[in-house]
């Protein structure tokens, strides 16, 4: 990101430094947003892969899938979604107190974001280790033995592949926001520098956009 | 200041509790177990919620143009890279499938048109 500020004068805002190369600030700007919207494309294109990798095998075996999926804890599921969309709600509100200046606020809403995040994570282990548990685990490990149909561990491989990778980008965008909450802590957002806010929040309205779609494809068969 | 249009919290509540009514609704239709739409019932459901979170979240609906072109290239070669592999998959010969596996009205096997098959026919049987 190019809004790096120099520390200044104590109270005075952050005003960013435009880089030689740009023309104005808002060149630089539209060029930080346009630099955080390629590497979320490549991101969606990454889970794409995974999705293609379902739709195959749902197709294959849909009967294995549907039995499959009715052993995932739908409360939990429901409860991880709902946990998410109210942090990316949060992480939004981050964004509108950045713009106004107010960086005790946006402290506020990334620590909540962080807290939710983290309430996630802790329902995500529950899961896994009732799946551990039970042998419910990818490929030659499946060994759950009251569903054995052809191309129900695959079920399983695609479900620790897809909310495994998701749950990485979690603990990422947790590190990136507690990341911009320091910055945050140190009063250095205001009306003409929130960039890091914005592309932060950026990248977990990501997160909660691939687990809108993962989430229905698991739970919801 | 940037002199795009400031969506403020009244928006971001509204898009919040859309989004929750949204996810208790796809619950609802997933748990009864839909056969024939279903499927397309929650895909629906999810890109609505996904078109929310990116325009509003992710404030697509105020950013220029470029911004909007990356991601809408990106949804599009998704959709393709989707649809190009379920079209081969859909229409492959028996067997080059995974075994066990449910795609058994092939075409030429089953003596009709075929539900994926389209218009293929068995290996060796094609007219010179």
């Amino acid at each position: 990101m190019q809004s790096s500020s120099v520390a200044g004068t104590p109270g005075a805002p952050h005003v960013p430094h435009v880089a030689a190369h740009f023309a104005s600030r808002e060149v630089q700007d539209h060029a930080a947003r346009l630099g955080m919207w390629l590497f979320l494309a490549t991101e969606i294109l990454l889970f794409a892969g995974l999705f293609v990798c379902y739709a195959n095998y749902r197709f294959a075996f849909p009967d294995a899938f549907a039995a499959a999926s009715r052993e995932l804890d739908l409360t939990m599921g429901t409860i991880n979604t709902l946990v998410l969309i109210t942090s990316s709600f949060t992480a939004a509100m981050a964004v509108h107190y950045a713009k106004e200046g107010q960086n005790k606020q946006v402290v506020w809403m990334f620590v909540l974001t962080i807290l939710m995040a983290l309430g996630f994570l802790v329902i995500k282990y529950f899961e896994y280790s009732h799946k551990f548990h039970v042998h419910q685990l990818p490929g030659p490990y499946y060994a759950y033995d009251k569903i054995q149909l052809p191309g129900v561990s695959m079920y399983f491989t695609i479900y620790f592949l897809s909310t495994g990778l998701h749950a990485f980008h979690v603990i990422i965008g947790m590190i990136v926001l507690g990341w911009v909450t320091l910055k945050a802590m140190r009063n250095e957002f205001n009306h003409s520098n929130y960039t890091a806010v914005e592309l932060g929040s950026m990248y977990w309205h990501l997160v909660d956009l691939v687990w809108i779609f993962l989430f229905p494809m698991l739970y919801l068969i | 200041m940037r002199g795009e249009h400031h969506s403020g919290p009244g928006r971001y509540l509204l898009v919040w509790g859309a989004l929750m009514v949204l996810t208790v609704v796809t619950v609802f239709t997933g748990r009864m177990h839909l056969p024939q739409f279903g499927l397309l019932l929650a895909l629906v459901i999810a890109s609505v919620k996904g078109a929310l979170v990116a325009l509003y979240f992710m404030h697509l609906a105020e950013h220029k143009g470029a911004n909007r072109l990356v991601f809408a290239t990106s949804m599009l070669f998704v959709v393709l890279l989707l649809l190009f592999t379920l079209f081969d998959v859909g229409t492959r010969f028996l067997p080059t499938r995974p075994s066990g596996s449910l795609i058994t009205n092939f075409p030429v096997e089953t003596g009709q048109a075929g539900r994926y098959g389209g218009g293929l026919k068995s290996p060796g049987t094609n007219p010179k």
